[in-house]
C-alpha cells in the first residue's frame, strides 16, 4: 500500500473548518475531549495525529486565541509529549559564538561554501587577503607553519575532521610560498577560504567537500541503516507503507547516506513479468530466473548505479508505477541545539552521532521543531525547543514509543576516543579573539611601515573626507536658500 | 545567478520543483502583505521561474504553492516567522534563510535563537541560496 505524503494542513477557522465533526475529522476529539485525550490521540491514525498535533501547537501560541484555550491546548500538549518521551525546554539564548556555530556546519556537512568576490572584502580579514596574494619569493618549509601560532586555529582543532585536514593546509601554503606569518592572523572565515582554495576541484566550484569521503551526517544515516535495517523496516511496515518503498529507502541510506525519496528509485524485490521483458530487452541475462523470485541484491545494486533501475521499477496493482515522492524521507536531526551547545566541555560532540536521530520529515517538521520561531528582538528572550528525554534515541517514525530506536551510543570504545581527543583542546572564544585581533593590529602597522604609499593614501579616509565636505556644502546652500525665502517673506 | 542554476541542473540528486506559474505570483505577493510580511525579492521570484523550490540531503529553498507541500513557503512563514520585516525563504537542520526588508539583505538565521550567522547583499543572491543547500 501506497500512503500519501502528508498534506500540510492550515488549522484556521474558516468556513470549511466549521463544518468538520470528530466524525469527518477524528482528530478533533482530541481538541474538544477534556479527559482521556491522550489516549484517544494514540488511537487515531497517522494523519489525524499529525493534524492535531498541529492544531494544539497552533491554538498554544497564536496571540488570538482566549487565554483558556490556549491554557489547554498547552497542557495538552505537554501531556500528549510526555506520552511520546518530549518535552519542551526553555533556555536563555546566546551561549555560543556565530564563528563557533559556524564551524559546527561545515564539520557536521563536510562542506564549505566559497566565499565569493563580492564578498570577500566583508568577510576576510584585510592581512589575510593581503598575505594570501602576495606570495613570497622563496618556498618556505612544511615546518614553518605552526598552527599553534594560529590564534583562531584551536576553535576548528576541536574537531577531527579538521585536525585531519591541517597537513593538507599546510601543503597549500608551501606551493604557493604563502608567508607563515599568515596564520597568526586568520580569522575564522580566513580559515574557511583556506580550506575551500585547498580542497577546490575548480575555480568554479561554489560548495566545496573537504571531508572525505563521507560527511558525519552521511555516516551516520549509513551506520543507522546498517545497524537498525531490519527494526526501520518493521516500524515503517507497520504503519502500513509499501513493503518495496521499505526496501528500496534503506537500500539507498546504506549505500550512499540518502534520506530523501524524490530521486528514489523504487524496486520490485520479485522478479515480475514486466522487470524479466524489460532485462530482456536489454540484453541484461536473467534466463535462470522465473517470476516471483526474489530479485538478488547485487542486480538491484548493479542497474541502479548503472542508471538502469527504472527497468525493475515497482508498480502498483493498478499499472501505475509507485512514485517515490508520496513515501516519507527523513532527516538528521540534532537533539541538543547547537545554540545551545555553548555550556558542552566538549564542543566537538554537538555532532557526534549520539546527539543524532534520524527522523522522518514530519515528525522533524511539526513536532520536534514544531516550535521554532523567529522574531523581533528574538535575541534578548528564551528559546523553546522539544527535546527527548531519552538521550539514546536515534530513529523516529511516529507518535508511538514503538516508533522509536535507542541506541546507547556513549558506551561505544569510538565515542570515548573522540571524547577523550576532542576534550584536549579547552580553549575560550573570546581569549583566541582577543589574541587575533592584537595579532591583526600588529600585523597592519608593520604592514603600513613596509609601504610609504599605504601611508599617505588611505582611499577610505579619502572617500569620508569628500563625502562630509560634499554635505558641509549642502547645509549651506540650504542655508541660503531659506534665509532667502525668509527675505522674500518680509518684503 | 547563472553558475547557481547550472550547478542545480547538473546534480540528479537534488529535488527541483517544475517552474513557477507566474499568474501565482501576484496572489502569493497579497497573501505576504495581507500578513504583513515584506514581498518576496525580484531575483527570488526569477529563481523559482527556473526552480519553484529546491531539496537537498538535510536542506531546502522554498517555492509557491509546489508539488512537494513540505516546500510550500506560506505555511512554512505562517509555521514559524512571527517577524513583519523578513520572510524565510530556505531552511536546514540549523538555520532559516530569510529575507530582510530592512537591511535589504539576505539572512542566515540559527533557527532556535535567530542569531544572525551569516548575510549577503541582495547581489549576492546565489551564496545566499547554496547556504542552506546540502550535497
Amino acid at each position: 500500500m501506497g500512503k500519501k505524503r502528508h498534506k500540510h494542513f492550515e488549522p484556521d477557522m474558516d468556513d470549511t473548518l466549521l463544518d468538520l465533526n470528530i466524525e469527518s475529522s477524528p482528530f478533533l476529539s482530541v481538541i474538544y475531549q477534556k479527559k482521556g485525550f491522550v489516549e484517544k490521540f494514540h488511537e487515531l491514525d497517522y494523519d489525524n495525529q499529525i493534524k492535531a498535533y498541529q492544531t494544539l501547537v497552533k491554538l498554544a501560541s497564536t496571540s488570538n486565541t482566549n487565554g483558556h484555550s490556549r491554557y489547554d491546548a498547552l497542557c495538552k500538549l505537554e501531556y500528549i509529549m510526555r506520552s511520546i518521551g518530549l518535552h519542551v525546554v526553555e533556555r536563555q539564548n546566546c551561549s555560543l559564538s556565530k564563528d563557533e556555530r559556524l564551524i559546527i556546519r561545515m564539520d557536521f556537512y563536510g562542506s564549505i561554501d566559497r566565499i565569493q568576490a563580492g564578498e570577500q572584502k566583508r568577510k576576510l580579514s584585510k592581512p589575510y587577503r593581503f598575505l594570501i596574494n602576495h606570495p613570497l619569493k622563496k618556498r618556505p618549509k612544511m615546518a614553518d607553519y605552526d598552527f599553534s601560532t594560529a590564534p583562531m586555529w584551536p576553535l576548528f582543532a576541536r574537531f577531527g575532521s579538521f585536525r585531519k585536514i591541517e597537513k593538507d593546509l599546510k601543503r597549500y601554503f608551501v606551493k604557493n610560498k604563502i608567508d607563515p606569518q599568515i596564520l597568526s592572523v586568520m580569522n575564522v572565515r580566513d580559515f574557511s577560504d583556506l580550506i575551500v582554495r585547498t580542497f577546490e576541484t575548480s575555480p568554479s566550484e561554489m560548495k566545496i567537500k573537504f571531508e572525505k569521503p563521507l560527511s558525519v551526517r552521511k555516516r551516520f544515516v549509513m551506520e543507522m541503516a546498517n545497524i537498525y535495517g531490519d527494526e526501520i523496516q518493521e516500524i515503517l511496515l507497520s504503519k502500513g507503507y509499501d513493503s518495496r518503498y521499505v526496501a528500496s529507502m534503506l537500500n539507498a541510506m546504506r549505500r550512499y547516506g540518502a534520506t530523501k525519496t524524490d530521486k528514489l528509485i523504487i524496486t520490485e524485490q520479485n522478479f515480475t513479468e514486466r522487470a524479466l521483458k524489460n532485462l530482456k530487452k536489454h540484453k541484461i541475462d536473467c534466463s535462470q530466473f522465473h517470476v516471483g523470485d526474489p530479485i538478488p541484491q547485487n542486480l538491484i545494486d548493479h542497474l541502479i548505479d548503472t542508471d538502469q533501475g527504472n527497468l525493475i521499477a515497482a508498480y502498483d496493482e493498478n499499472g501505475q508505477r509507485l512514485c517515490s515522492a508520496q513515501f516519507p524521507s527523513f532527516e538528521v536531526h540534532h537533539k541538543h541545539a547547537v545554540s545551545n551547545s555553548g555550556d558542552l566541555s566538549n564542543i566537538a560532540s554537538i555532532n557526534y552521532k549520539n546527539n543524532l536521530c534520524l527522523v522522518s520529515t514530519d515528525m522533524h517538521t511539526f513536532v520536534l521543531h514544531g516550535l521554532d520561531v523567529i522574531e523581533n528582538n528574538q535575541r534578548d528572550a528564551y528559546s523553546r525547543r522539544t527535546e527527548f528525554f531519552a538521550d539514546d534515541v536515534v530513529f523516529m517514525a511516529g507518535f508511538e514509543i514503538s516508533d522509536q530506536i535507542y541506541h546507547p551510543y556513549t558506551n561505544n570504545s569510538t565515542y570515548k576516543k573522540n571524547e577523550k581527543e576532542d576534550s584536549r583542546i579547552n580553549v575560550s572564544y573570546e581569549d583566541c579573539l582577543e589574541t587575533l585581533y592584537q595579532n591583526q593590529d600588529k600585523y597592519l602597522l608593520q604592514l603600513k611601515g613596509k609601504d610609504p604609499a599605504k601611508k599617505d593614501f588611505d582611499v577610505d579616509a579619502v572617500v569620508s573626507m569628500v563625502n562630509k565636505a560634499y554635505e558641509q556644502q549642502q547645509q549651506a546652500w540650504l542655508q541660503q536658500y531659506i534665509a532667502k525665502r525668509k527675505g522674500k517673506h518680509r518684503r | 545567478m547563472r553558475e547557481l542554476l547550472n550547478l542545480l541542473a547538473q546534480n540528479d540528486f537534488i529535488q527541483k520543483e517544475r517552474p513557477l506559474d507566474t499568474k501565482d505570483i501576484i496572489d502569493v505577493q497579497k497573501h505576504f502583505v495581507r500578513n504583513e510580511l515584506p514581498f518576496l525579492p525580484k531575483m527570488f521570484i526569477d529563481f523559482l521561474k527556473i526552480y519553484n523550490g529546491v531539496k537537498t540531503e538535510g536542506g531546502a529553498v522554498f517555492g509557491i504553492f509546489p508539488d512537494d507541500q513540505s516546500l510550500d513557503i506560506l505555511d512554512t512563514n505562517a509555521r514559524y516567522n512571527r517577524t513583519t520585516n523578513q520572510v524565510i525563504l530556505g531552511a536546514d537542520d540549523f538555520a532559516f534563510l530569510v529575507y530582510d526588508d530592512l537591511q535589504k539583505k539576505y539572512l542566515l538565521l540559527d533557527r532556535t535563537d535567530g542569531l544572525e550567522l551569516d548575510d549577503f547583499l541582495e547581489t549576492e543572491f546565489s551564496s545566499a541560496i547554496m547556504s542552506v543547500l546540502h550535497f
